[in-house]
């Protein structure tokens, strides 16, 4: 099976968020509803809040007068990870869905929910590593302003109460040759997609260069589909 | 490492988990919309035969234009009378001036805000019908207002505006201004020309200018303010980037990709570079920014200058090879001859006596002196040629055609002479940057290996009371070094705003006076303005929310001048802190609720902006309320200014761009702008490169056309002359001091020699506002898919500062102005010693205060700049 993936080039990601409004207002979601979010030093916003974004590691050392950061030696360091459903090639929700409403579409093995056939029991909530999932209960806040027009992109699947929602690559949006809304909106051209193994892809070389790249969690056997390149 | 942690942040945020569900929400008629067997609003599920992908949709061209200068242009979607959504469009077809790159859509642009749109324009904060005071609520309350009608709200305005105006004169309306959108129908631009047209009072708003102060002195005053710079795709052509003093990776997001090119190696190859370029930030806070760089230095607050002038020394006393001879002689004023008695230029007819002898007197490379004569240009040259000029010329006397003689020297030598001071020792006792540092910065600014390079400067340094001197001797270090007007080098903002557009004249009224905002108070309390009588007593504040972006908000606006008005009006498209403060509130159509054009980004196109939807509720554009009130305000005698008004949207439009060329000269009409959309307007002399500033080493603004960084024009000298006249004189000293680069410690912040002993006790820490991604200065501040992550407002400070102050805590800073109740972030962010609450909240989103209390109205004279940073707080844990 042909499988897309996504790559974030970290020396241009300037976390700022584009990817996840755009997902956002792609998909309507709603209040406190983010399929993918971005994370500083992906530790250090472990915390609850803003209160952690943009959180450098290391120390603001101006004593003696040197240079804070050089080529050689940095004292600060920020760098952010975009994390949304990592697509894994082995996806433990597939697995754990016992009623077969999450697979992984053939075409291009992004995985899907069925909402005609999930019930929003929440197993595969529980099954995925990277707490990529969301259940929808029907209690969910939508602004008022996108009340009584709907907003977002055409061909998203309406949203239906007990169900479990997350990002799909915009599989709506792949289906009609477009790129994911996040890679769409991203100002410093630093996500991209494409067919992992397809030389002729854009990312092929990005991931067979120099670079020095990243997935998260690679112990989980997950084999997920969302590379950082360093 | 907590990766566990990191990943238990999932798709649905904690909040949300605790968050108890807010009774029904209300689904207005809206097709396929329905409710489900519980009665349970459903969202947007639609019957089968419905789906959302078939419903019909219509598709118009956006003009963003906030003020964040990248002025993109979007597909704004519209599905029944509703704008849904907002994405990216192309920007420019012309494939000129994007670099050897030449990527599809290298200008194409969005950001998180011009991603959420829709929710600016349907918020509940957005103001949809006029609104009135109510007689028993005081100004400043939030619910004080009811709605009424617009003939009421023109009737009540225009009865009052009358009122004042007979009693006291056209003088006693002002208007204040902002810069709430770049366009012609919405935003400022209808309210100047109202002004005008009633020849009534503005209040200028003395923002970001003393940057444009230092680098106009420089490379002269013929532009719009903030632009003195190479197109921003020239980028990968820089071998080194310097970005000082600005967050370019935060809030000029589109920007940011230009300069990511250039620090990429396969995008360099493309354009025939070989290797990456270095980027260098200088700025006391860690920003995104100072994170991407090679090289980061943290000076002290306020003290750039130092480290410029101690750059000038080093290549001017020690690595002397580093001088770019050929462009300081032939291109800027380095070998003309100053006068030691009148510290002016020495010109031909000094020493000729002939008043037709034009010419300036510098020194030639035998040591002699030669007159320029103008070029075919009109540029003064020599004959001869000055390549490895080293003569410097220090105080040679010479004989005048009266009989006297005075000792001159080239400007050269007067720079030379006037930084030897600034010594790596005293350097880092003022900024705080060693030895080993700066010898590494000057040779990464001018070493030959690592030109050509690119400053990207931005407001930080700006907002200290000296920030003007740091742009003139920033100008002056790229003349030095010769990283001007060449692919690759510049200095300066790229913000060729306004360049198409053409002045609409009036039928009446004149030109309007110009109060600086900094005065004001001084005027309100006085009634006087420069000696004549100004009894400010009725105030339109529109385009842009004043009473959060101006100093001192509190003592200065709030309680200083505000009770002294009689009457006050804002247009506005939110509820924002200006708007409270009114006693009608007139509600403006947003961005893409009427036609406009923009000209004024950082890019080189005219945008269209086609009107999407009608406005919400009762709004109209900008321009409309002006017609509105012209139309009124001539039913009450004789002002007859609604003939300037006599123009639908569209008309004025038109008019506007009248005689606007595009880059290949070519006009650029109305019609040509609906049709194309965009439109390249910067002409580019290499033609198929970005546009050069300064290509031809002509900076015709100067008298002498030549860069000055021995400041000539005495009106550029002082800002206050150039842009408004304070009415006050400066003396001879205060003049020459302004003719060069010079250290004057900041006015609050300086906590470094000669700091004020008692300030810094009683207030121990800086205070800056810095800009952030989630608002444009305050717009957007109640966008609540941003409010989610953004979060309440915060102050930042360092560990070493904040004793038993943890983050989360509640802390009040204050000094004497005023305060914020806030909660605390400590964070390596910041640099010790200073702290910074992110600019832009509205008071209402404060527990107590606001950000904008605790800046001041001081200034330097010269300047005339709002010094936001230039201030000092206490911060202490709040019990609340
Ligand atoms: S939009 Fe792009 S730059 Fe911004 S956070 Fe997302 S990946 Fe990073
Ligand atoms: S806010 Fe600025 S950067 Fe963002 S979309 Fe609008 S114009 Fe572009």
């Amino acid at each position: 099976m042909p499988q897309l993936v996504m790559v974030i080039d970290q020396k241009r990601c300037i976390g700022c968020h584009s990817c996840s409004i755009a997902c956002k207002l792609e998909n309507n979601l709603p209040k406190d509803m983010f399929y993918t979010r971005v994370y500083t030093n992906r530790v250090a916003y472990a915390g609850e809040n803003e209160l952690g974004m943009d959180e450098p590691e290391g120390s603001h050392v101006i004593s003696g007068g040197g240079f804070v950061n050089t080529p050689d030696r940095r004292s600060l360091m920020l760098k952010y990870y975009t994390k949304g459903c990592q697509q894994c090639a082995k996806p433990l929700c597939v697995d754990a869905c016992p009623y077969e409403a999450t697979y992984k579409r053939e075409k291009d093995g992004v995985v899907i929910v069925d909402y005609d056939k999930c019930i929003g029991c929440g197993q595969c909530v529980t099954a995925c590593p990277y707490n990529a999932r969301v259940s929808v209960t029907g209690d969910e806040e939508y602004y008022k302003g996108a009340q009584d027009t709907p907003v977002g992109g055409q061909g998203i699947p309406p949203h239906k109460k007990n169900t479990v929602e997350k990002c799909t690559f915009c599989s709506h949006r792949l289906d009609a040759g477009l790129k994911p809304a996040c890679i769409e909106a991203c100002p410093a051209r630093a996500r991209f997609i494409g067919e992992e193994d397809n030389p002729s892809n854009e990312i092929y070389p990005m991931l067979n260069g120099a670079r020095e790249k990243e997935c998260l969690l690679p112990e989980k056997n997950t084999e997920p589909s969302v590379y950082f390149l360093k | 490492m907590n990766i566990k942690k990191f990943l238990e942040r999932g798709a649905l945020s904690r909040r949300n988990l605790l968050k108890s569900f807010g009774g029904g929400i209300a689904v207005a008629a809206f097709p396929g919309c329905s409710k489900d067997d519980d009665g349970d609003a459903l969202i947007f599920e639609t019957a089968d035969s419905n789906p959302p992908s078939v419903l019909p949709e219509k598709t118009f061209k956006g003009a963003c234009r906030p003020n964040c200068w990248n002025s993109c242009m979007l597909d704004v979607t519209v599905r029944g009378d509703k704008v849904v959504r907002t994405k990216r469009a192309r920007l420019g077809t012309d494939e000129t001036g994007l670099n050897g790159l030449n990527e599809e859509g290298y200008y194409d642009r969005i950001c998180l805000r011009g991603l959420s749109h829709v929710q600016r324009m349907y918020s509940p904060d957005r103001v949809y019908y006029p609104l009135k005071r109510m007689d028993d609520r005081e100004r400043g309350d939030l619910n004080g207002f009811k709605r009424i009608s617009w003939q009421e709200a023109m009737n009540t305005i225009s009865g009052k505006f009358h009122e004042i105006i007979s009693a006291y004169g056209s003088r006693a309306v002002a208007f204040i201004t902002g810069s709430q959108a770049y366009g012609e129908t919405t935003g400022v631009g209808p309210y100047g020309r109202l002004a005008s047209s009633l020849n009534a009072s503005s209040i200028a708003s003395n923002v970001d200018m003393a940057l444009t102060l230092g680098l106009h002195r420089v490379f002269g005053p013929d532009r719009f303010p903030f632009f003195d710079s190479n197109e921003l795709s020239d980028m990968p052509n820089a071998q080194t980037i310097f970005v000082w003093g600005s967050n370019i990776s935060e809030t000029q997001v589109q920007s940011w990709h230009f300069l990511a090119d250039a620090l990429d190696e396969d995008k360099r190859r493309k354009i025939g570079k070989t290797g990456r370029a270095t980027m260098v930030a200088i700025d006391p806070m860690f920003t995104v920014a100072a994170s991407k760089a090679d090289y980061y230095v943290s000076p002290r607050p306020g003290s750039d200058t130092v480290i410029v002038l101690a750059m000038l020394r080093e290549i001017m006393h020690v690595r002397r090879e580093w001088t770019d001879w050929e462009y300081l002689f032939n291109d800027t004023v380095a070998p003309f001859l100053i006068r030691e008695d009148t510290k002016d230029f020495l010109k031909q007819s000094d020493i000729t006596g002939s008043d037709s002898d034009n010419g300036y007197v510098g020194l030639t490379i035998d040591g002699s002196f030669s007159y320029t004569s103008p070029n075919e240009k009109g540029k003064p040259v020599f004959s001869g040629t000055y390549s490895d000029y080293d003569q410097e010329g220090d105080n040679i006397s010479v004989s005048l055609a009266n009989g006297g003689a005075v000792n001159v020297s080239t400007a050269y030598a007067l720079l030379k002479n006037h930084v030897a001071e600034w010594t790596y020792d005293k350097c880092m006792e003022y900024a705080n940057v060693n030895e080993e540092t700066l010898k590494k910065l000057t040779e990464l600014f001018a070493a030959p290996e690592n030109k050509p390079v690119t400053v990207y400067p931005g407001f930080g340094t700006d907002h200290y009371s000296n920030g003007h001197h740091f742009a003139h001797a920033l100008a002056t270090l790229s003349c030095i070094t010769g990283n001007v007007g060449k692919p690759g080098a510049s200095c300066g903002l790229f913000i060729p705003f306004g360049f198409v557009l053409n002045t609409v004249p009036l039928a009446s009224g004149g030109a309007s006076s110009n109060i600086p905002y900094l005065q004001w108070r001084d005027v309100m309390d006085t009634g006087k303005f420069r000696g004549e009588d100004y009894p400010i007593k009725g105030l339109w504040m529109a385009g842009g929310n004043q009473i959060s972006n101006m100093g001192d908000q509190k003592q200065n606006f709030i309680d200083g001048i505000i009770p002294k008005l009689d009457f006050i009006v804002c247009s506005e498209v939110v509820m924002t802190d200006s708007a409270r403060y009114a006693d009608i509130i007139l509600p403006a159509a947003y961005w893409f609720e009427a036609p406009d054009i923009v000209a004024k980004a950082n890019h080189p196109f005219a945008v269209i902006n086609e009107k999407a939807v009608e406005p919400v509720g009762g709004a109209v554009s900008d321009w409309k309320i002006t017609q509105l009130f012209a139309q009124a305000m001539d039913k009450n005698g004789a002002y007859n200014i609604y003939r300037d008004f006599a123009y639908t949207e569209e008309e004025y439009l038109a008019e506007r761009l009248k005689g606007s060329v595009d880059y290949k000269g070519d006009p650029i009409t109305y019609e040509r702008l609906k049709e194309e959309k965009s439109i390249r307007y910067l002409s580019n002399l290499a033609k198929n490169g970005p546009f050069i500033f300064g290509e031809d080493g002509i900076y015709k603004g100067n008298a002498t056309m030549r860069a000055e960084f021995y400041a000539n024009n005495m009106n550029l000298m002082m800002l206050t002359l150039y842009y408004m006249n304070l009415g006050r004189d400066f003396t001879e000293e205060e003049r020459a001091f302004e003719r060069l680069p010079s250290w004057e410690k900041p006015i609050e912040a300086w906590d470094g020699p000669g700091k004020d002993d008692a300030l810094t006790a009683k207030y121990p820490l800086a205070y800056q506002q810095e800009h952030t991604r989630w608002r444009v200065h305050s717009q957007w501040f109640h966008v609540e898919w941003l409010m989610e992550l953004a979060g309440e407002p915060f102050v930042m400070i360092n560990p070493q500062d904040a004793g038993d102050i943890k983050t989360g805590d509640m802390v009040k800073v204050y000094n004497d102005r005023g305060y914020a109740l806030v909660k605390a972030r400590v964070t390596e962010k910041m640099r010790p010693g200073q702290v910074s609450i992110p600019k832009g909240y509205q008071r209402s989103q404060f527990k107590g205060g606001g950000y904008q209390e605790l800046t001041t109205v001081k200034y330097h004279p010269a300047a005339v700049n709002q010094a936001f940073y230039d201030a000092r707080v206490k911060i202490e844990k709040a019990d609340i």
